[in-house]
């Protein structure tokens, strides 16, 4: 990542200022977009990871949201958090291409369970039985971004910011554009719907 | 033993209860074994979260991003859409207005037309023709002209010889 936000300083400093006057403000405003991108891109990957699930979509996603940041940057106000006004960006993004594809397996609301019916768990593997097996897990990256995936994406939205980016419920509140109780009640359910979804991790490092 | 409190240990864990829930929560959390497990994991699962790690962009994806904006900064810019919000807030008044002018001046003005007593229209044909069975007994007059037109009236009504 840091060779890859370097090569991105590189293009900023490299930006071919074309002498034409008509292009030059284009050329500033490009790089001063990507001057603040590169403070904050890798937070914007990280959220656009975990929402998405895997790296294709990722950014894919990274790249939809910061186009169309850039053609409303006019609109952001300098001095405030640039990463937070791409989650605004960048979670509508999201869900729009949530609802256009249509094809994430999301979990029904009352109980963890996916498109097909079968239980959450299945989707992560279930490790109650096998405390062998349980014991050698060590990576939890897979079994939480699918537990993640099955969420409903408001759910996935919700939870995202606020345990990996760390969020408060105000600024999800403002990114999503929802009222803060919204914001509480996405937050609950889908924490409770992970919960459920990996037991058999969390019991076992809970008792740890 | 108090109402299980799990609807509620999502903003204990955030610190987002008031005084009362949180000294209902902590009480019950003291007594209750398995809203406390319950917790227990949420804590756990927020630490989880909060571990993963940071995933790497695959090779060449700022250069393509850069690339990508370029193209996007070169392009024409496109006007922003007319929204309510772009106009301008006494404009906004003065559209207000105005919509309240239609919406309230156009049922107004039906009514008012509506209702007004009824003016006896101007008989204008009775008049011509007056005026042309006038003319015919003067026909050097200069209004003999309009003369040629009473071969259009009604014989009822033509002129006298």
């Amino acid at each position: 990542m840091a060779d890859a936000v370097s090569v991105l300083s590189g293009c900023v400093e490299g930006v071919a200022v074309t002498p034409e006057p008509a292009e030059q403000g284009g050329a500033h405003r490009l790089a001063a977009f990507e001057e603040l991108l590169h403070r904050h891109l890798r937070n914007i990957h990280r959220v656009a990871y975990r929402l998405s699930g895997n790296a294709d979509d990722a950014e894919d996603l990274v790249q939809e949201a910061l186009v169309e940041a850039f053609r409303a940057f006019d609109r952001y106000q300098p001095g405030t958090y640039f990463d937070r006004w791409v989650y605004r960006i960048m979670t509508r993004t999201h869900i729009d291409r949530v609802r256009r594809r249509g094809r994430r397996p999301e979990m029904s609301l009352d109980t963890p369970v996916g498109p097909s019916g079968d239980a959450l768990v299945t989707l992560i593997g279930d490790t109650r039985d096998d405390p062998q097996q349980r014991t050698e897990v060590t990576d939890l990256d897979g079994p939480i971004q699918a537990a993640l995936d099955g969420l409903p994406a408001e759910f996935r939205t919700a939870v995202v910011l606020a345990d990996v980016e760390g969020l408060s419920y105000d600024e999800i509140a403002a990114a999503v554009g929802c009222p803060i109780g919204t914001v509480r009640s996405r937050l609950h359910r889908g924490r409770e719907l992970l919960r459920q979804a990996l037991q058999p991790y969390l019991g076992r490092r809970s008792r740890e | 033993m108090s109402k299980h409190v799990i609807d509620r240990l999502s903003p204990y864990l955030d610190g987002a209860l008031g005084a009362a829930d949180l000294e209902q929560v902590e009480a019950h959390l003291e007594a209750c074994v398995s809203c406390r497990r319950a917790y227990q994991e949420l804590q756990t699962l927020q630490g989880l979260v909060r571990a993963l790690p940071d995933p790497e962009p695959s090779p060449g994806f700022t250069d393509r991003l850069h690339w990508r904006l370029q193209r996007e900064g070169a392009a024409p810019r496109r006007p922003a859409p007319l929204g309510w919000f772009s106009v301008r807030p006494p404009f906004r008044v003065a559209l207000v207005c105005a919509a309240v002018l239609v919406v309230l001046g156009l049922p107004a003005a039906w009514m008012a037309d509506r209702f007004a007593p009824q003016k006896a229209p101007l008989d204008t044909d009775a008049y011509v023709r007056e005026y042309l069975l006038l003319s015919v007994d003067r026909p050097l007059g200069d209004e003999a002209a309009p003369a040629f037109v009473l071969s259009d009236t009604p014989a009822s009504e033509s002129p006298r010889p």
